[in-house]
């Protein structure tokens, strides 16, 4: 998965979607046969399946009243089995396209229908490279981890100069590996290395040496006075390295470059890294930093709407909803859609120009760099 | 029963292959040649040799008689399809070897089908021919077994003479013995062993198929009986203690069989094997002492005291015997005894020890080798002293019980040698007192002759309710059955595995998923429930890695038998279609540092294709440091993948061979750039370029 694929305890159930689309759904005006629906595919006990929703209606709420699509919902539980029912489910009932799944775990089944059924689906937040490679109907609109592991491979040799990095690789997720191949890959090419790999699982309860252990690594090709291991590389989620900053004790763990890719927003881990290791970059989808535009107009509606700031999420919902809209045609069948998916050039989403190309990927899709300072600074570098 | 010539016969009919050069008695090369099937086990067509080589007839007609192989199928045409013999039609031939032609028939009186062995109407004047096929009548006439091929009848009919028996309509184990080694030389894993042999990919093949999986007890289908080479272990003892089970009965009935060998052991469409062929069997009161130099068997799987043939006892513990060599060449693909001729081959049966199972095959249970081992012991007094004994080892390590038997400690190994090389151990008596001081040492410091503290894991009987479910699953997944039951079927399952993780049982859980595992790829569910399957799998799967690493790193199984048996598990996860299990298995494996797992893990990385599970493997053979790993790593320079290739570099690196240099030398020319350059900078960095 990327990012979100995991459902955590914490079961946020709404019933704010169903009540609006229905709401929707009655208000449309209909004469004659009932035009096909676009389908959405929430995983609506996900913490973030609130801001999942509120993505979405901001998109078609900003749509013309007039020739507005009808949605129908069906919760996916963030399992693969829920992704596969409920997609199902939906094209039973005359779905066209369909916007979700969200993980990577789920993509890849819901492919297999979709394959079989006919109907195209745009994931906003499967990063995986397989969700597309597999299926002839999934899209996305966000970028793939193999480009944030090449973009942060290709940061760190030539922005931080850096070429020895060590490995920590989350071994209970797919997501993981696919990071950690890509990195040493890319690293390699830029004439980097890595020079110690150690594979954790996130619920160990002795992880606290982690860090320790790497610095201790000696690399016999690295001059005696300087650090075998300049960098870490954390193919998993920031969030997975809080118990090894906690308990590293050792001092050249100071002069360690964290880097890593997504699920580095947790209040925890942000206070915790200033001051314990040299820098910590991490990739993003989106910054409200950014001087843009489109995302300032993005980021003062939700606001006004909302009350809070939005997150990665929401854009990525709302960026997935409205590339969706831009091609639905009520008279087009799922084969007829997924052409004219396949067919958007140079869509303007606030979490970066979307092309998407014949295999339903986002070509050349913008990473955001994000660096962790102490709380209340900017944290926007660039876009990679 | 199929005759199989070897494969480098087929000059013309008559002739040498030499036309044209000076006359060269060729009849050395044709008994070579003849001795080669022998050992083989298979059957000779002695008629389509003597058509081809009708000048040396005489002497060929010779050999068949002193080896044994009568030369009863050169006389007399095959009967076609539709002609009738006595109250049977036949069908068509389904087999021909020494001893005659069997036809499929069907007895129009019963209207049943049967099996038709036909005497060759010439050879009806070999009265010795004649004994036998009435022996084997007479013989398994006091028997009924649903594990014994049962003789309806013989007769004598005019200038034929045949035998009316049960139909069986698989292969026997010779001819599946064949299958697995073709199969293993092609680098196939999966292995079609019942019907047509396929050369393809069986698991390509056996989609829309419904199959017998890999564990016996599977029900019956129609389609196939299919082997995973890297797993059939389990089937292996169960065929054994099936043919344990049939010679018990044998046995009770005062019947030896004496040609106990895979073509004699049949497997039936419901998977299970019938024992067949009792024309060389003899009643024990009928036994005594044989006859000096009265040889009779089939060489490669004689018992030493059949090989002997010098006035000692052959009983039921030469069964026994010949059961285990057959047990070892279905686990090994190798027979224990090969030699240039027959004599050679009795000879190595007298006096050398075979090499042990797990050497050839080293994913061979440590419990079924331990049994194996103890059926071919030399001495009779310390085989099994009963079939009923070895049946109830075999299904005891099937049931995951501790077995009876004992793996022989160093200093019966010692003995062993000792008494096999008399002159040398005279010639040095000092060096071998020390050894055995040695070895006494060592085997009072590692507990090898007290009783095994083998972790016993839960039972897993062939009716257990957890098997029971997963080939109700399966049966249904192929059934098409509604989307929400099977869905419900398929959670059920994941659910029970995930159960049996959270138990802790960790060997029960690796059988479950081994079973599905091949199930998964070969039956014919839809891909979207696989893909379900192997998704909701995967985490239970990286759970059993995790805590069959922690169980092997904390010492939880407490005997060496008991560590290989955890480590087996994860080795075998090693080749699982995921990449993310097979990381995680590489990557316990490399942090266990077991030089044992060396030849699982470079055989994981043989038959691989995918990038990301063959360079976990990699990374995961530097960790182990084992310099036997070099050369294969080393070979990887021709890989196709740069990924492959890089990571093969950097594991040569890490394991720092003598000749550095030498062995990365391949790498000087790669396609890439930047690999090139790792070379050479870790050369320059080393100071050694």
């Amino acid at each position: 998965m990327p990012a979100r694929g995991r459902a955590p305890a914490i079961v946020a159930r709404r019933a704010v979607l169903p009540l609006w689309i229905a709401v929707v759904s009655t208000l449309l005006p209909g004469c004659g046969a009932e035009p096909p629906p676009i389908g959405v595919l929430l995983p609506k006990s996900a913490v973030w399946g609130r801001e999942a929703e509120q993505g979405l209606r901001l998109a078609y709420d900003e749509l013309p009243e007039e020739g507005r699509p009808v949605l129908r919902e069906a919760d996916s539980g963030g399992t693969t089995q829920g992704a596969i029912d409920g997609f199902q489910m939906l094209v039973r009932s005359g779905a066209t396209v369909v916007l979700g799944p969200f993980s990577t775990d789920t993509c890849i089944g819901t492919g297999v229908v979709a394959d079989d059924l006919r109907v195209p689906f745009v994931s906003p937040s499967a990063t995986a490279a397989v969700v597309t490679r597999d299926s002839d109907y999934a899209l996305r609109v966000c970028y793939s981890d193999d480009e944030v592991a090449r973009g942060l491979a290709a940061f760190a040799t030539e922005d931080l100069e850096l070429t020895r990095v060590a490995l920590l690789v989350d071994l209970s997720r797919t997501y993981a590996l696919g990071l950690a191949e890509c990195f040493t890959d890319e690293l390699a090419r830029r004439h980097g290395r890595i020079v110690a790999e150690i594979g954790f699982w996130p619920d160990d309860e002795d992880l606290g040496d982690t860090l320790d252990r790497l610095v201790a690594v000696v690399d016999p090709e690295t001059p005696k006075d300087e650090a075998s291991v300049q960098a870490v590389f954390v193919a998993g989620f920031g969030r997975d390295i809080v118990p090894m900053l906690r308990g590293a004790t050792d001092k050249r763990v100071e002069a360690l470059v964290l880097l890593g890719a997504d699920g580095w927003n947790g209040a925890e881990l942000r206070q915790l890294i200033p001051g314990r290791v040299a820098a910590a970059y991490h990739t993003s989808h989106f910054s409200i930093e950014e001087q843009d535009p489109a995302v300032a107009r993005f980021d003062a509606a939700y606001r006004a709407r909302y009350g809070e700031a939005p997150s990665d999420m929401a854009a990525l919902v709302y960026d997935a909803a409205r590339v969706i809209f831009s091609v639905y045609d009520p008279r087009a069948d799922g084969v007829m859609l997924r052409t004219r998916l396949r067919s958007v050039r140079r869509f303007g989403g606030v979490t970066g120009e979307i092309d998407l190309d014949f295999s339903g990927e986002p070509v050349g899709k913008s990473i955001v760099l994000e660096q962790i300072h102490d709380p209340g600074q900017p944290g926007f570098v660039r876009r990679l | 029963m199929m005759i199989e010539p070897p494969d480098d016969t087929t000059m013309p009919p008559g002739g040498s292959g030499q036309a044209g050069t000076p006359a060269e008695d060729p009849l050395p090369r044709v008994l070579r040649e003849l001795s080669a099937v022998i050992d083989s086990g298979r059957r000779i067509d002695t008629a389509e040799y003597l058509q081809r080589y009708p000048d040396l007839s005489p002497r060929l007609k010779e050999f068949f008689k002193t080896q044994g192989v009568d030369g009863l199928s050169t006389d007399g045409p095959a009967l076609p399809p539709g002609s009738t013999l006595d109250d049977y039609r036949v069908i068509g031939e389904i087999g021909r070897g020494g001893m005659g032609y069997v036809y499929e028939a069907e007895q129009l009186s019963l209207k049943r089908h049967v099996a038709l062995k036909v005497l060759p109407s010439g050879a009806l004047r070999n009265q010795k021919a004649v004994d036998r096929f009435r022996r084997e009548a007479t013989a398994v006439a006091r028997l009924s077994h649903p594990r014994i091929v049962a003789v309806h009848g013989f007769a004598q009919s005019g200038n034929s003479a045949y035998l009316s028996m049960e139909l069986v309509a698989g292969l026997d184990l010779a001819a599946i013995v064949d299958r697995l080694r073709s199969a293993r030389t092609h680098g196939r894993r999966f292995v079609l062993i019942s019907g047509p042999d396929r050369d393809g990919d069986i698991a390509e093949w056996a989609r829309g198929h419904r199959l017998i999986g890999t564990m016996p007890g599977d029900p019956h289908t129609e389609d196939g009986v299919v082997i995973d080479l890297r797993n059939y272990a389990h089937m292996a003892a169960a065929f054994g203690a099936d043919a344990a089970d049939a010679l018990r009965h044998a046995h009770a009935h005062g019947i030896i069989h004496r040609d106990i060998k895979p073509s004699n052991l049949l497997l039936g469409a419901d998977g299970r094997i019938k024992l067949s062929d009792f024309g060389l069997a003899k009643s024990v009161k009928d036994l005594s002492l044989t006859k000096t130099g009265d040889f009779v068997g089939s060489p490669a799987y004689v018992s030493p005291e059949q090989a002997a043939s010098r006035r000692k006892k052959v009983d039921e513990r030469s069964d026994i015997y010949s059961l285990g060599v057959t047990l070892y060449e279905f686990l090994t693909l190798h027979q224990p005894f090969a030699g240039k001729d027959v004599a050679d081959v009795l000879r190595k049966i007298i006096t050398t020890d075979p090499p042990p199972p797990s050497r050839l095959n080293p994913r061979i249970p440590r419990d079924l080798e331990t049994i194996v081992v103890k059926a071919i012991e030399k001495d009779p007094a310390k085989r099994y002293q009963s079939a009923e004994e070895f049946g109830d080892d075999l299904r005891r390590f099937l049931n995951y019980e501790p077995i009876t038997a004992r793996p022989l400690g160093p200093l019966g190994r010692l003995a062993r040698s000792v008494r096999r090389n008399r002159v040398a151990w005279r010639a040095s008596v000092l060096g071998a007192a020390v050894m055995l001081a040695v070895a006494l040492v060592l085997a009072s410091t590692t507990n090898v002759f007290g009783a095994r503290q083998v972790q016993t894991p839960p039972e897993l009987v062939l009716d257990d309710p957890m098997q029971s479910a997963l080939i109700a699953l399966f049966n249904d997944l192929a059934a098409g059955i509604p989307d929400k039951e099977r869905y419900q079927r398929i959670f059920a399952v994941t659910e029970q595995a995930q159960a049996t993780l959270h138990e802790g049982d960790l060997v029960k859980l690796d059988a479950m998923l081994a079973s599905l595992d091949a199930q998964i790829q070969l039956s014919s569910m839809a891909a979207v429930d696989a893909k379900l399957l192997q998704s909701t799998l995967r985490s239970i799967k990286v759970g059993a890695v995790r805590a069959l690493h922690l169980a092997v790193e904390s010492g939880q199984a407490q005997t060496a038998s008991g560590e290989r048996q955890l480590l087996g598990a994860i080795e075998r996860l090693l080749g699982d279609a995921d990449p993310l299990v097979c990381k995680n298995a590489a990557y316990a494996l490399g942090d266990l540092g077991r030089p044992s797992s060396l030849g699982a893990m470079l055989d994981a990385l043989a038959h691989r294709s995918d990038v990301s599970g063959r360079r976990a493997i990699i990374a995961a053979l530097a960790r182990l440091d084992q310099q036997g790993a070099v050369p294969y790593l080393a070979e990887l320079v021709e890989d196709p993948e740069p990924a492959v290739r890089y990571a093969a570099l950097e594991a040569l690196l890490s394991l720092d061979p003598v000749d550095l240099e030498l062995t990365l030398g391949g790498f000087a020319d790669d396609g890439e750039l930047w690999i090139r350059d790792r070379r050479e900078r870790a050369l320059a960095a080393r100071g050694r370029d």
